[in-house]
């Protein structure tokens, strides 16, 4: 009976396989310490998850029987100006926060780091940051208190415009909706960026800031050659943070718009919110939850590319 | 120690798991309530109004009171199949839950129910049918929208407010005097809530145009009134008002609670807006609770604008109800505590509150509201009861007498299911007609358009 002699990429195979076998019983308590983490996300994230693709095909009586449909749900919300509308706000006022929230947090950092005392930058970094710790019921009433056409920013106004100012109602001004939307989520968010980017700022070696000095570079070249560069896997890591949740912008368009700024402002969340919520429309709204869930994954992963997120710097 | 600790904990979660439910033990048979606005205040008096309306009924009563975001939970807890025999929803959801076939059709239990068909006026039953079908009692009786007018300030401006013209120039004449009378730039003689526009019937009246979704008898088509042509001259009023700085700009972003705070004593930033009949007694009863007497402040009230036939045209509230799910498991449970409801005792504890903490009756058969009682206005989920006859033992608060004489002119607006689309669209036209952004005539036209669009009428 002749031999079978053993491919070796099989024995490399069955080594490894082996070998993790053995690391399971080595680490077997590490392993049964993850089964609840394991559990929380199958029946917390994943099962949901999962029932809501199943839901955006069927039709779904509340309290009777769901019904197949197909594409039908989905083929409604294409159909649909009012989701296109909405689709093109999220895209526009998400991508338009983001990128200010970014900018504003970097800047707020690099200047929060030029700040020589400790107190006066830890003052300065805890009142940027309080606005992220504020719900968006406090922060949009403060800001629709203040764009009111009673407010401080229309009391500015009348100081230079004087006698015969009409004050402007900033909230019904369709041409700023999308631009005070933008503005308001990137105030209550720079300070989150800025202590992520803050981190990163202060943990870069001293000494090449001392080298440099001593080669005579200006402050701005040490920022432009030195920080910005030594930052660059935060930036990474923030930019994939912000563009994950970029779409999931609710609380904001519902508590800060309104019938005059609506066709500006609405958004999948809050058609999602409105269609399933308030109308039992189950069906349509899983259809539109799983679009929101799949332009956030092509988005993440087109960015990932982009931004080399996986390269090691 | 373990032991102790074990128990400990086990006690804790049971104490949390009691008081997130309020029951009321009873020997016939047990009422699983999911409820919004009625019971009591807080958790303790949920406990003890469960308990009261158990007693009343002979019903064990399990009431859960969430304390924010109704609609969310009501809807998860319907879409997870859990079992209420009563749960209480608005008109727009009343729509959408019989269209699901949520809800349990009650018509013949009303029929066969002596208090259901004596005591609440066949008007309100006949509100409620759904292709002849009744799927829903009630929670408490709605009342009407109206005008509400500071009466000191119309005196300080020269006006007696019986003596208003009931006209869009009379109204248009009051605020300019107003206006006159008051030229500060924090105040502005009229608000409204554009945005949502429930509040313009008074002055769409004037025009005989109804809010909401109407029926064409002509070709059974549905059209929205207040998009039609012969709208324009009321949104042409408006937009003078604004022109002229008469109606506050605010308008177009503020809330109902805004408004009403620019109305109350403490700012008193407006003298005239169009508000529930209620809420003329509750301006006066907080006036009157902050130290400040009818000579300082005191809101009156009025029907708005004459229809062209010489009569006034108001709307009722949608329905608050409570409706028994499909999935109920003790219907004639439920049927009773709707009976109770419709009775002067249920009156008063939908009102008043309970007996003994919210209010005392004497010997003599007097009522006295105790302090916590005041503080809850005699609001426990009904200020004004179903019960048609319903009396109110203490009385009612200043104002409300008056407005209560313009009931007769109210009826409720056809339900839309997708009412809040309704009011963003004519709200988003309404407002840019009166900025002046587009030509009346054109905004309605593009509000028509996308009122049939949304599919929210046929034309």
């Amino acid at each position: 009976m002749a031999e079978r002699t053993l491919d070796p990429r099989e024995i490399r195979k069955r080594n490894e396989r082996r070998q993790m076998f053995d690391r399971m019983r080595r680490y077997r308590f590490i392993y049964v310490l993850l089964i609840p983490v394991l559990l929380y996300f199958l029946v917390f994230s994943y099962y949901p998850m999962l029932l809501g693709i199943v839901n955006s095909f069927r039709e779904i009586k509340l309290l009777g029987g769901a019904t197949f449909v197909g594409w039908e749900n989905y083929q409604e919300i294409f159909s649909s100006p009012v989701y296109s509308q909405a689709f093109a706000n999220t895209l526009i006022v998400g991508v338009g926060t983001f990128l200010v929230q970014f900018l504003w947090g970097l800047l707020l950092a690099l200047a929060l780091n030029e700040l020589r005392y400790k107190f006066s930058r830890s003052f300065y970094q805890t009142v940027s940051y309080i606005p992220n710790l504020l719900s968006w019921s406090v922060v949009g009433s403060i800001w629709i208190t203040l764009l009111a056409p009673n407010g401080l920013v229309n009391g500015f106004l009348e100081l230079f415009a004087g006698d015969g100012f009409r004050p402007i109602v900033f909230m019904s001004e369709r041409s700023l909706a999308r631009g005070i939307m933008i503005f308001t989520g990137a105030w209550k968010g720079a300070g989150y960026y800025a202590a992520l980017f803050l981190a990163a700022v202060i943990s870069i070696n001293p000494t090449l800031y001392e080298a440099a000095s001593i080669d005579g570079a200006s402050r701005f070249q040490q920022l432009m050659r030195i920080t910005v560069p030594s930052l660059k896997p935060t930036l990474k890591i923030v930019t994939m943070l912000g563009v994950m949740g970029m779409l999931r912008n609710f609380d904001q368009i519902f508590v800060m718009a309104n019938s005059s700024i609506m066709d500006q402002v609405r958004n999948l969340l809050y058609l999602i919110y409105n269609d399933g919520i308030v109308q039992f429309k189950v069906g349509p709204a899983s259809a539109a939850a799983c679009v929101v869930l799949v332009a956030t994954m092509v988005i993440s992963f087109t960015v990932r590319k982009l931004i080399g997120y996986d390269k090691v710097d | 120690m373990k032991k102790l600790l074990s128990a400990m904990l086990i006690l804790v979660l049971a104490l949390s798991a009691l008081a997130a439910t309020a029951v009321a033990e009873g020997e016939g048979g047990t009422v699983r309530m999911l409820v919004n606005v009625t019971g009591g205040k807080d958790e303790e008096e949920n406990a003890l109004w469960a308990e009261a309306l158990g007693a009343a009924t002979g019903l064990t009563i399990e009431l859960e009171k969430p304390a924010s975001d109704y609609g969310n939970i009501l809807m998860q807890k319907l879409s997870a199949g859990e079992s209420y025999d009563l749960i209480y929803i608005d008109a727009s959801q009343y729509a959408n839950l019989v269209d699901q076939g949520a809800l349990t059709d009650i018509t013949d239990y009303i029929a066969n129910s002596e208090i259901l068909s004596n005591n609440v006026p066949e008007s309100e039953w006949e509100d409620l049918k759904v292709d002849g079908r009744i799927y829903a009692g009630f929670n408490k009786r709605e009342l009407h929208i109206l005008v509400n007018l500071n009466k000191v300030m119309l005196e300080n401006a020269g006006i007696d407010y019986t003596q208003i013209e009931p006209t869009l120039d009379g109204y248009y004449e009051v605020f300019k005097a107003l206006r006159e009378a008051n030229p500060s730039e924090d105040f502005y003689p009229f608000n409204t809530i554009l945005s949502e526009n429930w509040d313009l019937q008074p002055w769409m009246a004037s025009q005989g145009l109804k809010g909401g979704v109407v029926v064409d008898e002509a070709d059974g088509k549905t059209y929205v009134p207040y998009a039609t042509d012969a709208a324009a001259p009321v949104w042409e009023w408006l937009k003078k008002l604004y022109d002229e700085n008469l109606l506050d700009p605010a308008s177009f972003v503020d809330k109902t609670t805004d408004m009403r705070n620019k109305l109350g004593a403490a700012s008193q930033q407006t003298a005239v807006d169009v508000d529930w009949a209620a809420w003329v007694g509750l301006q006066n009863a907080n006036a009157a609770s902050g130290g400040v007497s009818t000579d300082e402040y005191e809101i009156v009230s009025l029907p708005g604008c004459q229809t062209p036939d010489g009569s006034y045209m108001l709307h009722k509230g949608n329905a608050s109800l409570f409706a028994i799910p499909v999935n109920a498991t003790n219907v004639e449970g439920a049927i009773k505590v709707l009976e109770y409801f419709a009775t002067q005792e249920g009156g008063e504890l939908l009102s008043l509150g309970i007996e003994g903490h919210d209010y005392t009756v004497s010997e003599d058969g007097t009522y006295t509201l105790t302090e916590i009682g005041a503080s809850h206005a005699m609001d426990h989920g009904a200020p004004v009861p179903i019960y048609k006859d319903f009396v109110n033992p203490v009385g009612l608060n200043l104002g409300v007498e008056e407005a209560l004489t313009y009931l007769d002119y109210a009826s409720i607006e056809t339900i839309i299911p997708n009412e809040a689309d309704y009011k963003s669209i004519v709200g988003k036209w309404g407002i840019s007609i009166v900025r002046g952004e587009v030509e009346t005539l054109e905004g309605l036209a593009s509000m028509r358009e996308e009122l049939v669009s949304m599919g929210i009428c046929d034309k």
